[in-house]
């Protein structure tokens, strides 16, 4: 009896320390979506148009997926995304979602 | 008196008890660790919202800002908000104002935002000021004689908001109402190639012009000339 237990207790010992790495390994850092929203506030400052937008994202943030008025033009993890609206004088209104790479 | 068999008895039910409450114990935790990890963002609100606001009190001096434009735009903004995340804080009010002088053209747009900390206001004001005539002369545009203006002109930007910083050393802005913020020296440009602009720095440029003249800047703002 004395066996069944210790290898019961064990076997809980192994299983609760694999759950704890397990989830432990899945944490991720938010520290590039802070630096995704100072980028877009960035570019919107910068820009009135899409295109120069859009340039103004590229080099300054590593874009994990990317939608131009809901159409998506640089697919991946969409982890958390922040929206522009950009306004220019010679056409419409350009809706950009950025979001970016873990 | 207890027999010793019973009490070996009841020891090992603690036992089977105890192991019970153990296994339970990793049962709930393998449930809670089986569901996807929440991960903390912390979605960041202030400076993104403060551009978007700046940038469409730009496109409204481009397209020819009022009031009621103005208002029209920020209630598309808003809707466009439900369905895209702009993170926008509720926009309690917004107007454009314009002070024009002679020589002087100032525009403002203001925006009352309900952040966390209560109603605060993000400010866009473009300033235009032009000196008295410094000389004049004669060229021939496209077959026709006109009279050029020599100014010098004064064109900036500043974007205030309680989440934009405001850098030391900047350009000063001749607005008649002080806005503590970002300043900026939009590019000018003549769309029909007849205005001659040199920049000297620090949002001077030096322009010549035929009578009243308009400008515009690189978001299209549109930038009055008057020698």
């Amino acid at each position: 009896m004395r066996h069944i237990e210790a290898l019961a207790i064990a076997l809980v010992y192994a299983v609760t320390a694999a759950l704890l790495y397990a989830t432990a390994a899945r944490q991720v850092t938010p520290v590039h979506q802070v630096s995704t929203e100072r980028a877009i506030a960035y570019a919107l400052l910068r820009c009135q148009a899409a295109p120069c937008l859009l340039d103004a994202l590229n080099r300054t943030v590593s874009v994990s997926a990317l939608y131009v008025n809901g159409t998506p033009v640089a697919s991946g993890d969409a982890w958390v995304c922040y929206a522009a609206a950009v306004y220019d004088p010679g056409g419409a209104v350009t809706r950009v979602r950025v979001c970016a790479k873990p | 008196m207890q027999s010793p068999r019973s009490m070996r008895g009841r020891r090992r039910r603690g036992q089977f008890a105890l192991l019970g409450v153990i296994v339970l114990a990793v049962t709930l935790l393998a449930i809670v660790a089986s569901r996807p990890p929440e991960p903390a963002f912390a979605y960041e609100r202030g400076p993104m919202q403060s551009a978007q606001l700046i940038h469409l009190a730009r496109y409204c001096l481009a397209i020819g800002c009022s009031n009621e434009t103005l208002r029209s735009l920020v209630r598309d903004l808003l809707a466009l908000n439900a369905s895209e995340p702009l993170l926008m804080y509720p926009v309690l009010d917004a107007y454009y104002r314009e002070v024009a002088s002679s020589t002087r053209v100032e525009r403002y747009v203001f925006f009352i935002i309900q952040t966390l900390r209560g109603a605060e206001a993000v400010a866009f004001g473009a300033a235009a000021q032009s000196s008295p005539v410094q000389g004049r002369y004669e060229r021939v545009v496209r077959g026709e004689r006109l009279i050029f203006f020599n100014v010098t002109l004064t064109y900036c930007h500043v974007y205030a908001s309680p989440f934009f910083p405001t850098p030391a050393g900047a350009p000063p802005c001749p607005l008649s109402q002080p806005l503590s913020g970002i300043v900026y020296c939009p590019r000018l440009h003549d769309p029909r190639g007849v205005a001659e602009l040199t920049y000297v720095g620090y949002c001077v440029w030096r322009v010549s012009v035929p009578g009243n003249y308009t400008l515009y800047d690189e978001f299209g703002v549109p930038v009055r000339v008057v020698p």
